[in-house]
């Protein structure tokens, strides 16, 4: 039973589509332009014209950014209220344990009981709260 | 942050308790209210003071236990004294954490 496995999985998935599909993004133009302001030109044209390309891209990117984490982080509460569903409360013993024994340098074992699946709960429902208030 | 609640090792929940603290630092630091880099800064530092009782703590458990792995610890039996101690580090490491009255800054 890997759930707990996807449960960590789907966020790194989405920071991953997030970080490579845009290379030429705010962040690099903003490290960009710092560094000509360092230089101190950043009062030419050049840099002006820049700033209004950036100025359209930026807020398509913010979008597209925030798709992708509300839809990462509504995954994960639907996952979230499935491992609850699929929680036995009759057991004191941690359940759903994901053991990578593929991994030889370090036992990376997930699990969780009576107590953690309440806070992986509330985790996973507040991040879509959220980012929908935001 | 979710994997705090999941991993079943107490050195990797140290690790993944520790790693919201650089996040916390930007955040305070770029989004900040008045003389936010300064209080960015006192709070890594209060913060990483304070959870280096609770990684002593957890050497001690791993030290007389031999293992961090969480299933065999809760079978582990401590003196009383020493159980003492890691109730005071781990709480220090807490407290700070949380709104404790005469330990938040």
């Amino acid at each position: 039973m890997s759930l707990l496995y996807a449960l960590l999985i789907i966020p790194v998935i989405g920071i991953f589509l997030i970080a490579t599909i845009d290379n030429f993004g705010p962040t690099t133009a903003i490290i960009g332009l710092q560094k000509d302001q360092y230089k101190g030109i950043h009062n030419s044209a050049k840099t002006r014209l820049l700033l209004s390309i950036i100025g359209k891209d930026y807020e398509n990117n913010i979008n597209y950014y925030k798709n992708i984490a509300l839809g990462a982080t509504l995954l994960n509460a639907i996952l979230s209220l499935i491992i609850y569903i699929f929680f036995d409360f009759s057991n004191n013993q941690f359940q759903f344990i994901y053991a990578n024994i593929d991994l030889s340098f370090y036992d990376i074992y997930l699990g969780v009981d009576g107590i953690s699946i309440y806070f992986v709960l509330l985790t996973t429902i507040i991040m879509p709260i959220a980012l929908v208030s935001n | 942050m979710l994997a705090v609640f999941l991993v079943l090792d107490v050195l990797l929940f140290y690790i993944f308790f520790e790693s919201i603290l650089p996040p916390l630092f930007i955040l305070i630091g770029l989004f900040g209210s008045s003389n936010k880099v300064r209080a960015s800064f006192y709070l890594f530092l209060y913060t990483l003071l304070g959870s280096l009782f609770l990684l002593l703590s957890i050497l001690t458990m791993s030290a007389i236990a031999g293992t961090t792995y969480f299933d065999v610890l809760f079978k582990c039996t401590f003196e009383y004294t020493t159980q003492i101690f890691l109730f005071c580090g781990i709480f220090i490491a807490f407290a700070v954490k949380t709104p404790t009255i005469f330990l938040n800054n």
